[in-house]
């Protein structure tokens, strides 16, 4: 896309969970690049191994989660390789992370201020007027009014929109080169929702911070994201430029779930994608969405390439390149 | 803004508190939680800081040595009961000296071995359950193996072998209820790390560099200091009792300093002609112990939500 080189490049990486019943592979063969300020969306139901990405990408995974494969490249630094003191290094000041739900994200012992600042005391050597400066500036930056005098108060003194935003202050505080942040507004209002997303890419924006969104919300991905790849039980089942892969999708499965969601015009009933997810444990051959596919054939017992279908839109099932399906799809949904 | 002052002069009056409006919100937040669900923790409390005043008060303001044997008045009962009028208020013993400036010299040394020990325990303990919860793995096992062997062995004959081996003194009295003490702390302070250590600001702390020693420091011990008092307050009855049963059984601090352990025993023998030598520090001890249990209780029913009374 660009000639730099992107921040993040998530090579081949599979993370699996030893656990009594087997091992499970949560994240199986993922890769994608995440360029300079670019927004990058990953999106899929629960279970689909999207949290578990953004976990291995920061090296969060807790045994008995194991990361057994691939490469994660920051910034020209390969982060499989770095020890836990050096990891340590990175994150909150190159990459960081904000969660789902802002109530429990918070330490409730803890006050604002000092949980800001947080980032500040791990990574640089500012002295106590210098970080409360920088804390108050940070949290002027979000939209919390008065702030200095807030800096003493505890988490349960603000809202969760609140919250949110000092989450966003926090993680930003450092001016990182990537935020993930994993599903930032799925415990908010839909009002709050919108500034909340505001606020993370104005401030994203001003310091040239890739984000990594994690979110089941296709609305969401369509407004807001560059770039955007859907997972499906641990793998990237289509990946590409937002307006095209949400316009003309090719793989069965974003199909399904666009077909699947309410829309405002329109009062034909929903088309959900029938069946649920399978299990994600290493037994699994073929194609992974086969079972729930309205279009699955003899070859989808084999394992489907990446094919590319367009610039940077790549999508693993066999019959992406053969728009056959996608035509019988259309002749069915009644469109052209 | 107007709606919130009206507010806050509602819970004025509420509280009783002529001008609780300038108050600071987290003390009249205190104020509503000691009055709700703090009564027995308060009055435990109040009767602890009691004796622990009269521990240096009294002994300072009587006209008698705690040491001071007057052989002429020996065995004097109480100042109501006393026809002679010699201003013993709790009496003599067997030596002339006065009771009642010994239960309070011996209060200084009982409270501080158990304050002490109770301190330490908790040192040691807390310090150990966090590595335990948080790190998990063989630390864990390490350390909750070693609190298994020591909840194995019964407290007081350990007390009794460890004292007996390397002597009783103050030192050596709190090291043997550090000894006996810390499993409790650890047991409980590993238990909330392993809650707490799942939370999503643990996660979110990490995520944003902080090491283990400053999440262990400022995100788990904070958030598990509710239960981590309440055992401390309970450890200090055990303590109290365990202290002055060792003294009793001349193992404790040794005569002529006073325990209220020591003291009773002391009075053992002489119960039929002079029952205040032992009933006085017995009842010291009583009290002592049931404020420290009742502060217990009442900070359990205000940690534990679930015991919280309407």
């Amino acid at each position: 896309m660009s000639a730099e080189h992107p921040v993040l490049s998530v090579r081949n990486l599979r993370t699996e969970f030893a656990t009594r019943e087997g091992t499970v592979v949560p994240v199986s063969d993922v890769s994608f690049d995440i360029d300079r300020g670019q927004i990058f969306s990953l999106v899929g139901e629960s279970g689909s191994g999207k949290s578990v990405t953004a976990m291995s990408v920061m090296r969060l995974v807790r045994p008995p989660g194991r990361i057994t494969g691939g490469s994660v490249t920051f910034d020209d630094t390969d982060l499989l390789a770095l020890n836990q003191r050096e990891m340590k290094r990175v994150r909150g000041s190159q990459i960081s992370m904000i969660f789902q739900d802002p109530m429990t994200s918070l330490n409730p012992v803890l006050s604002v201020g000092d949980q800001i600042a947080e980032p500040l005391r791990a990574h640089t050597s500012m002295n106590k007027k210098q970080v409360s400066d920088a804390v108050v500036e940070a949290l002027k930056d979000v939209g919390i009014p008065r702030a200095r005098r807030r800096l003493e108060d505890r988490p349960h003194q603000f809202s969760g929109g609140m919250r949110q935003r000092v989450m966003i202050a926090m993680a930003m505080i450092n001016r990182p080169k990537l935020l993930i942040a994993d599903e930032p507004t799925t415990a908010l209002d839909v009002t709050i929702q919108a500034q909340i997303l505001d606020l993370l890419l104005e401030i994203c924006q001003q310091s040239r911070t890739s984000i990594l969104l994690i979110t089941h919300d296709l609305g969401v991905v369509a407004n807001i994201s560059d770039k955007v790849a859907v997972m499906y039980a641990g793998q990237i089942h289509e990946t590409g430029p937002t307006q095209e892969v949400m316009t003309q999708p090719r793989g069965p499965y974003l199909w399904g779930l666009l077909r699947s969601m309410p829309r405002l015009q329109g009062t034909d009933a929903l088309d959900p994608i029938r069946g649920q997810p399978p299990l994600v444990t290493e037994a699994l051959t073929g194609c992974r969405f086969a079972p729930r596919c309205a279009f699955r054939a003899e070859a989808c017992n084999t394992d489907p390439p990446s094919h590319i279908v367009a610039t940077g839109h790549e999508v693993r099932c066999h019959f992406a390149p053969d728009s056959e399906w996608v035509r019988q799809a259309r002749a069915q949904a009644g469109l052209p | 803004m107007t709606l919130a002052s009206s507010n806050t002069d509602k819970h004025a009056e509420l509280d009783g508190w002529p001008d609780a409006a300038g108050l600071s919100d987290t003390f009249r937040r205190s104020w509503h939680l000691i009055q709700s669900e703090g009564r027995l923790a308060l009055g435990g409390a109040l009767v602890l800081l009691t004796i622990i005043t009269l521990a240096f008060l009294i002994p300072a303001l009587s006209p008698f040595d705690w040491n001071g044997q007057d052989l002429t008045s020996r065995l004097q009962p109480p100042l109501w009961i006393d026809e002679n009028g010699l201003r013993r208020w709790f009496g003599t013993d067997a030596l002339g000296r006065d009771i009642l400036t010994r239960v309070f010299v011996g209060a200084r040394l009982s409270l501080l071995v158990s304050f002490g020990a109770v301190a330490g325990a908790a040192l040691v303990g807390t310090v150990l359950g966090l590595l335990a919860g948080y790190l998990g793995g063989r630390v864990d096992t390490v350390i909750m193996r070693t609190v298994d062997l020591q909840l194995a062995f019964p407290v007081m004959l350990l007390a009794l072998s460890v004292v007996a081996l390397i002597g009783p003194n103050l030192v050596n009295l709190i090291l043997v209820f550090v000894l006996t003490g810390w499993p409790g702390f650890a047991r409980t302070v590993r238990a909330s790390s392993l809650a707490l250590r799942e939370k999503r600001y643990v996660e979110a702390a990490r995520g944003l560099g902080a090491g283990r020693a400053r999440i262990m420091g400022q995100y788990i011990l904070p958030n598990a200091l509710g239960p981590l008092t309440v055992v401390a307050t309970f450890e200090l009855a055990k303590v109290l009792i365990f202290e002055s049963s060792l003294s009793f059984l001349s193992l404790g601090i040794q005569p002529p300093i006073p325990t209220w352990g020591n003291i009773m025993a002391e009075g053992r023998s002489l119960l039929e002609v002079a029952w205040w030598v032992t009933f006085f520090p017995g009842i010291m001890l009583v009290f002592a112990a049931m404020a420290a249990n009742l502060t217990g209780d009442g900070l359990n029913s205000i940690v534990d939500p679930r015991l919280r009374k309407q």
